[in-house]
């Protein structure tokens, strides 16, 4: 941590300035005992070896009257200091939290699992820097996926990356009994503050849109792909405009005209492809296949009834 | 713990943590840190070359220090945060979210909490861009507060006169809501090539529209509510009436026709006429 390697003129420096700052330092890292904290100091040409160890209670005591707070070093410490709380702290406040909250809420649901994943440990390293309990709380409940275990969710994260078949256990919040099912990972999907794994069941022999809080064990994973078409479900349809979406994912764009696209979309399963085209609403027309596009217009009816 | 050691503190290194606290506070030149140490103490404790030696000090912990414009600042300390690679990516979009899609007052004060981030960081540089002003976001914000209409001039060189509502996120993309033919519709940022504000005022407008729609069957026992909406009658099984507030239109009925006939609006009449007509046109793409 230290540069003490140029001091060659001590006047330039405040010697026992260096050591109080080397020492918040040194229990910012973690707590440590006097005999370490002495060893650190010699190791860092900042004190000799043979100097009492009054001169390091005496450094505590000056970091203390700075606002550090420091647990006595005890059997119950391992007869080490802790380091509780310090002036150099990240300053946020809980204005600084509802702000971070507000932008991360816009962000949140326009980027990956993958991304999520990443932002839910950056808030836990900044929490980790903040000493008032009821700031740092708020810090750790900023991430959206505060609920979910986040190893589980990165290794299904590789899973579908690699479209790998696993086994879980599954159990529905009504169900009494788990299930066992054999998925190929294909998509994890956040929606609406719930995680979502798309797969192929290999038993079912079709997609299946499973919610994560409900897999309660991963038994096994192979992992190998298994070589099953992941998005079997092949829409083109016409659309005016996006209006306020755009282009999934799973969407590519294959012609553009005056009056507006020619789209290619490629589903996990016909449930998802009919939310989505009914979603475009009247800006949309399915062009093939035409039993899709009779599906539609069976839904449709089926909606207009409820209106009638 | 010898007794006298325990009452000793060492006055220059509490000087020296002063320091380092006022300049992890904001950038200064050494006349004002002087002036800013001396206010809390009696007498002139601090000087320039004592703060000179100061700053030296906590250059050889390895905190960095740089002096940019005459002006010193911490740059880096190295019990600080970790901030990698990625986290400045998570931080940049973050950043440029603020920028994009709120208000210019929202976006300053997360700038400034990125700055304290960055001031309790280990890295050396953290990419803080200058604020860049989204001037269409701007005025428009501008023309809501005084009450005036506003003329959207569209990139395909269409001009149309609406009173402003809001604006709204989706997926990361900006919109401004707006009331035009006596009706709310929903506009991309990204097709507006000017805005101007009229003279014209316009009178309050509630843009805190309740919807109610209903769910049925399965739907209404695993729907999960969004933070605008309550239940307002509960028949599960067979269903749930729900009220929404203040949501986008245009985002609302995209998202209630992906429930299918599973859901019903119910009120404001004219949404409910609305999503009918919505059905009815769908359905007449296909000759239907």
């Amino acid at each position: 941590m230290l540069n003490t390697e140029g001091i060659s003129d001590l006047n330039q420096i405040s010697l026992t300035g260096l050591r109080a700052i080397a020492l918040i330092g040194l229990l910012i890292v973690k707590p440590r005992s006097i005999g370490e904290i002495k060893a650190a100091f010699v190791d860092m040409n900042i004190m000799d070896k043979t100097q009492s160890d009054d001169i390091l209670r005496i450094d505590l005591n000056t970091i203390k009257a700075m606002g550090c707070e420091i647990n006595r070093a005890s059997r119950s410490t391992n007869f080490k200091y802790v380091l509780t709380k310090h002036p150099f702290a990240l300053p946020v406040t809980l204005d600084d939290y509802k702000l971070l909250k507000r932008v991360y809420d816009k962000v949140k649901d326009t980027v990956s699992i993958a991304v999520l994943i990443k932002y839910d440990m950056l808030f836990k390293k900044i929490a980790s820097f903040i000493y008032d309990t009821e700031i740092k709380e708020a810090f750790l409940g900023i991430s959206a996926l505060k609920q979910f275990d986040i190893e589980q969710l990165s290794n299904l994260e590789a899973d579908c990356n690699n479209e790998r078949t696993i086994t879980i256990l599954y159990k529905k919040v009504n169900s009494s009994t788990e299930s066992k099912k054999e998925i190929i990972a294909q998509k994890l999907v956040f929606n609406n503050d719930k995680v979502y794994l798309y797969g192929y069941d290999i038993n079912k022999k079709g997609s299946v849109v499973l919610n994560v809080k409900y897999i309660t064990s991963i038994l096994s994973r192979k992992l190998t792909s298994n070589g099953i078409n992941s998005k079997p479900v092949k829409v083109k349809f016409f659309i005016k405009d996006f209006g306020t979406d755009s282009p999934s994912d799973e969407e590519n764009v294959i012609e553009v005209n005056d009056n507006g696209y020619i789209v290619e979309g490629n589903y996990f399963n016909e449930f998802l492809a009919i939310q989505r085209i009914l979603s475009f609403g009247a800006n949309c027309k399915v062009l093939e296949p035409i039993d899709f596009q009779d599906r539609i217009i069976s839904a449709l009816k089926e909606m207009r009834k409820t209106y009638e | 713990m010898n007794k006298q050691a325990a009452k000793k503190r060492n006055i220059s290194s509490i000087q020296v943590m002063k320091t380092l606290q006022v300049l992890m506070q904001g950038n200064y030149t050494m006349e004002e840190l002087v002036k800013i140490l001396n206010e809390n103490e009696q007498g002139n404790v601090f000087n320039h070359s004592v703060v000179s030696k100061y700053i030296n000090t906590c250059r050889y912990c390895g905190i960095t220090i740089p002096k940019i414009h005459n002006k010193y600042f911490v740059s880096h300390i190295p019990f600080g945060m970790d901030i990698t690679d990625s986290d400045f990516d998570l931080i940049n979009k973050l950043q440029f979210t603020a920028q994009n899609n709120m208000s210019a007052k929202a976006s300053k004060s997360f700038e400034k909490f990125l700055d304290k981030i960055s001031r309790y960081s280990n890295k050396r540089i953290l990419r803080i861009a200058e604020k860049t002003k989204d001037v269409t976001g701007t005025l428009f914000e501008k023309a809501i507060l005084d009450k005036n209409k506003v003329r959207l001039m569209y990139k395909n060189k269409t001009i149309e006169d609406c009173i402003p509502l809001g604006t709204t996120t989706h997926k990361g993309r900006t919109f401004l809501n707006v009331f035009v033919n006596n009706k709310e519709k929903t506009v991309s940022i990204a097709r507006i090539a000017g805005l101007e504000i009229l003279n014209e005022k316009f009178k309050q407008f509630d843009t805190n529209t309740t919807v109610i729609f209903k769910l049925k069957g399965a739907l209404s026992q695993k729907y999960q509510l969004r933070p605008n909406e309550n239940v307002i009658t509960d028949s599960r099984p067979n269903y749930i009436a729900i009220a929404n507030r203040g949501e986008n239109k245009d985002i609302l009925f995209s998202r209630l026709l992906r429930y299918q006939n599973l859901c019903e609006v119910e009120h404001p009449k004219a949404y409910r006429d609305e999503m009918k007509e919505i059905i009815n046109n769908t359905l007449s793409n296909y000759g239907v």
